[in-house]
């Protein structure tokens, strides 16, 4: 694999929003564990139980697939995993949307933001950028996993910062 | 030579496993959490109750946490206003109204689930007064509102579309 010094620090840079924004989502879902299983249940898809045990599940999935993007034994797999998400996510909502129900998007906690109007796109365009940023991830990773470290590959020495290209 | 033990897992392996791990934190999120979702009765999660699961209680207390012009207009029948602005004033009535076999049921002008008030309302009545059996209504004023069969107040005797008398 050919790298560039910007290129490497566009994926170190996009690990790092992806990861903080994941493990942030999956926290404040955490944090208030019983509004996010009413906001899946608003979305009348699954009954209360199925609401309730997507609800204690569904954030560790965030938080652990953002973390695991940062150990090499399962970066591929969070970042697959992740991807996983944002489809799902994404298909919700446009479910949502073709069913005409307002509700709490759940998607940052509780009471943030609704479906509906101009948010639904939002929403939308969000994970949209997120499944990008996680496929060039997942490809980054498969090409550079298998190499010592980026150094390696790329011939950067961060510490030193005097790597060549 | 490497052993099967070292060769990185696959892909679909480690999604798996951070599925299966996310399950376990799960579970133990649904036992240990205070806001936890498991065992709770149907129509209640957390500190939020179900329009349809009030309805099924024999008696209510309303408590009204929009603002004082709001409630002067219409509120449900026997509501009693209380707002953190005037919660000194408006306290003692509602206390006044208290029965300890009667749960009270907090509701706020909810129209694009953007309505924090009627949550700040019950954790300030469950702290300062240590009542346990307060909620908050899940869909606030617009659940309310697409309810026929709620029984209105106002001043000027004004009654929503599809109340009952």
């Amino acid at each position: 694999m050919r790298c560039s010094r910007p290129l490497v620090w566009f994926t170190l840079l996009l690990r790092i929003g992806i990861s903080l924004l994941m493990v942030y989502a999956g926290a404040i879902k955490l944090w208030e564990v019983g509004r996010f299983a009413w906001d899946i249940q608003a979305y009348e898809l699954l009954g209360p139980k199925l609401s309730v045990m997507l609800a204690v599940w569904l954030p560790w999935l965030e938080i652990l697939g953002g973390i695991g993007l940062w150990l090499p034994t399962v970066r591929s797999g969070s970042s697959w995993l992740l991807m996983g998400l944002m489809v799902l996510f994404m298909g919700v909502l446009a479910t949502t949307w073709y069913r005409g129900l307002d509700v709490d998007c759940g998607c940052f906690g509780s009471g943030q933001s609704n479906i509906g109007g101009a948010t639904i796109w939002l929403s939308m365009v969000r994970n949209t950028l997120m499944l990008l940023g996680l496929f060039w991830l997942a490809w980054f990773d498969a090409n550079a996993v298998g190499e010592a470290s980026v150094r390696d590959i790329c011939g950067i020495d961060f510490a030193n910062s005097r790597g060549s290209l | 030579m490497t052993c099967s033990c070292c060769k990185p897992w696959s892909t679909s392996r480690q999604v798996i496993s951070l599925a299966i791990l996310a399950g376990l934190l799960g579970g133990l999120t649904g036992w240990l959490h205070p806001q936890s979702p498991f065992g709770r009765q149907a129509g209640v999660i957390g500190e939020q109750v179900s329009l349809e699961r009030v309805k099924q209680w024999p008696r209510v207390q309303w408590v009204d946490a929009r603002t004082p012009e709001e409630y002067e207009s219409m509120h449900i029948a026997e509501a009693d206003n209380l707002t953190l602005d005037d919660w000194e004033s408006q306290l003692p009535v509602v206390l006044d109204r208290w029965s300890p076999e009667v749960p009270v049921v907090v509701y706020c002008g909810q129209l694009r689930g953007r309505c924090g008030s009627a949550r700040e309302v019950v954790h300030r009545l469950r702290q300062e007064t240590g009542l346990t059996n307060v909620y908050e209504l899940r869909g606030g004023w617009r659940a309310l509102r697409r309810s026929p069969d709620i029984r209105w107040s106002s001043g000027q005797s004004e009654k929503p579309e599809g109340s009952m008398p």
